[in-house]
């Protein structure tokens, strides 16, 4: 186990995690500036709290943690300020066409915007950076049991929203198979 | 009491997906998926989902990047591959899914244990060379929890098709050898075909992709390995 000793070593794993920081808090508030202010707060407090930490294995989950204490605060006092913010239109699209990229991209961001906020914070720990299930438990501190019931049904949810997107599937289910 | 034995298996597949399965696990889920074709297309929704969202946010480049030119060499070739599979294909694609921005092969760190084997043409002897290479992968990265998709669009697709696949026993018996090789046709192409009144019945083993290119390109992206065959 490899300890964290030197001002300089600690504050150069923070800043190596400054962008993933970044990914994750737009995949929760959608808003490029809030995201920012967010890791800039996340990242100030982790640097006031580094001797909380005992070695590099755990920081990675220790951050995003404290990153999640962020928002959540973040989130109790919009809610007596300000309304949420309005989830952009869909683009006017034909459905069943292929879309491009950055129409993909773009629906599939709207899609997890549309989650409720756990489920979508556990499905972006899971699949952005990997997280386990036992980390992501210890992040939201969350029991095991919730990570897994959010995550199977934020991905149910993506999946009604996302996957007829693509191309027009041949036939309705059970598909092929049926069709002479 | 339905639900209760189907939602086991169910958040099996997540775990599955997610890389949450010791080995022996592992191997029991996906003999479990080979044997259930509603499985099958379960675990290959989940996984799609999962390639959404991780496509939607890219992977952030790091902070210093050294790169090495070995690698550019590799992505020109991997993108004039990629252009030759768009030309073959036969799909509609959207020209930017071809040479997408922002999109660099060098950046990916390929994996050989994760590979996509590409087939575009109607040609028995390619048939089987594809198949004999998605065993070779399998059985050299086996230990290593190697994942292989053989990945069909225009004539390559008459390998899975029951109508002229001259191989269909092979790929029963790879399947059943390998439950981490997949057998994967473009839905685009099964759409013209079925226009033109040609039976798109395909072989149990197979799943469909909406469109081949675009398979292979989030794939790729993801850091798979591709070769064309």
């Amino acid at each position: 186990m490899k300890r964290i000793g030197a001002a300089r070593a600690i504050r150069r794993e923070l800043e190596d995690r400054r962008r993933r920081l970044e990914r994750m808090a737009l995949s929760w508030c959608q808003d490029p500036m809030l995201a920012d202010d967010l890791v800039q707060e996340c990242l100030a407090r982790a640097w006031e709290k580094r001797h909380q930490l005992q070695t590099v294995e755990r920081l990675d989950a220790w951050l995003f943690r404290i990153l999640h204490n962020c928002w959540m605060e973040h989130l109790r006092r919009r809610r007596t300020t300000t309304e949420l913010h309005e989830t952009l239109e869909a683009p006017d699209q034909e459905p069943g066409w292929l879309l491009d990229r950055h129409q993909l991209a773009e629906r599939v961001r709207q899609a997890v915007a549309a989650l409720p906020e756990g489920q979508r914070q556990v499905v972006t720990l899971v699949d952005l950076e990997g997280f386990r299930y036992a980390e992501v438990a210890e992040i939201l501190e969350i029991p095991p049991g919730t990570v897994m019931s959010r995550l199977s049904r934020a991905r149910e949810r993506l999946r009604a929203a996302l996957l007829h997107l693509q191309a027009p599937m041949e036939e309705a289910q059970p598909r092929l198979r049926r069709v002479k | 009491m339905m639900h209760e034995e189907k939602r086991e298996p169910i958040s099996e597949l997540h775990a599955l997906v997610d890389g949450e399965l010791d080995d022996e696990r592992r191997s029991e889920v996906l003999a479990q998926v080979a044997a259930d074709p509603a499985l099958a297309r379960e675990l290959c929704d989940l996984r799609r989902v999962k390639e959404l969202v991780q496509f939607a946010w890219p992977e952030p480049a790091p902070m210093e990047r050294p790169e090495p030119p070995r690698r550019r060499w590799g992505a020109a070739a991997l993108a004039a591959g990629l252009m030759l599979v768009a030309f073959l294909a036969g799909c509609w694609v959207a020209p930017r899914m071809v040479a997408p921005e922002g999109f660099r092969l060098a950046d990916v760190n390929q994996d050989p244990a994760r590979v996509l084997l590409y087939l575009g043409e109607s040609d028995p002897r390619r048939f089987k060379r594809a198949l004999e290479k998605a065993q070779s992968l399998m059985e050299r990265y086996q230990a290593r929890g190697a994942e292989v998709y053989l990945v069909t669009s225009a004539g390559g697709v008459d390998l899975l098709r029951t109508a002229t696949s001259p191989l269909a026993d092979e790929i029963r018996a790879l399947k059943a050898r390998y439950p981490a090789l997949h057998f994967v046709a473009c839905n685009n192409t099964l759409f013209n075909l079925r226009r033109k009144g040609l039976p798109v019945r395909l072989v149990q083993e197979a799943e469909v992709a909406p469109s081949a290119v675009g398979f292979v390109v989030e794939h790729l992206e993801q850091g798979w390995t591709f070769m064309a065959i």
